[in-house]
């Protein structure tokens, strides 16, 4: 079993990943300080929120 | 320019000074001297319009221009304010620093700041080349081609070496402790958010460096050069006068990616 801690760095590894697999392709319509935070906010914020109400 | 340096400069400072700083203000102070001139300095388009400086090296760190928003004393200026606004010395310092690290670090390239301001002398060091008068594809190929890349990479690895910054235990220990903003925010939002956010600039950083150099090495062909002063292949602009084009252009003919709309000098 992972760490709280590793498993956490690997989510935020995961979520980079594909941040910027999707900017690469786009680096003009995403790369930016807001959408990259936006991103975070998105991964773990609001999808465990929906995850967590859907569970209920 | 320096790109990653600015995302990453506020941690490294945070390792450093602890409890003496405040990351919003250091992160605010951080990207202060570019905030609201770069998009005047690539250009947009509004409508049909475009509108871009005449002299986007000129207009970006000259005077006459916004160059003495990369001035120690514009910092100062501001932090002053920062003071009598919010009676927070923490704040002001805090953004001080900030500002102060962007306007020497972009002393790196070949157009440099003018930090003495109102003194108009540009300081240049001249490691790499500044390209932001070619608009923001090329002049991210020709920083991800040169030492600014490097530098960028430095400034990484350092705030890397310093990772217990990101931790949560630090960041309530030391970050959020007596810092009116986080304690808002932690009691608003879920803490998971609040460290996602706490995170942001770094998380940002790594990630447009990386995506960078795969777009301007593996989608593109931009050729790599690490001499002092290069690429080579940009016409640098400098203190005394931008040319205002490359010389060779590697997003030419052959660009099928599509994510640069074919743009070209």
């Amino acid at each position: 079993m992972l760490r709280t801690g590793h498993a956490i760095l690997a989510a935020y590894v995961l979520v980079g990943v594909a941040y910027i697999a999707v900017s690469v392709m786009y680096p003009e319509a995403i790369l930016s300080w807001v959408q990259g935070a936006g991103v975070l906010v998105v991964a773990f914020g609001i999808l465990p929120f929906i995850y967590r109400q859907l569970r209920r | 320019m320096s790109w990653v340096a600015h995302d990453m400069e506020p941690y490294a400072l945070q390792r450093h000074l602890g409890k003496r700083v405040a990351i919003i203000p250091l992160i605010i102070g951080s990207y202060a001297p570019d905030m609201l001139s770069k998009w005047f300095v690539y250009g947009i388009s509004v409508f049909g319009l475009k509108l871009k400086a005449d002299d986007p090296a000129q207009f970006h760190r000259g005077w006459p221009g916004v160059g003495f928003t990369h001035s120690l004393l514009f910092g100062v200026l501001v932090a002053l304010l920062i003071l009598l606004l919010t009676k927070r010395n923490i704040w002001a310092f805090s953004f001080l620093i900030g500002q102060w690290s962007h306007a020497l670090t972009d002393t790196g390239d070949t157009v440099g700041t003018m930090l003495l301001f109102p003194w108009t002398q540009h300081f240049a060091i001249g490691a790499w080349q500044y390209a932001g008068q070619t608009g923001r594809f090329n002049d991210a190929g020709a920083y991800f081609s040169g030492l600014g890349f490097i530098w960028d990479g430095i400034w990484i690895v350092a705030a890397t070496f310093g990772w217990r910054v990101l931790t949560r235990s630090y960041f309530e220990d030391t970050v959020a402790l007596g810092d009116p903003i986080w304690t808002w925010g932690i009691s608003v939002f879920p803490m998971a958010v609040v460290l996602a956010l706490y995170r942001a600039s770094y998380f940002y950083g790594v990630c447009r460096w990386i995506t960078w150099v795969l777009w301007a090495h593996v989608v593109h062909d931009f050729p790599m050069d690490l001499s002092w002063g290069g690429p080579m292949w940009a016409a640098a602009a400098s203190a005394s006068g931008t040319s205002g084009r490359m010389v060779t252009m590697p997003l030419g003919a052959g660009c099928a990616s599509g994510c640069c709309g074919g743009l070209r000098l």
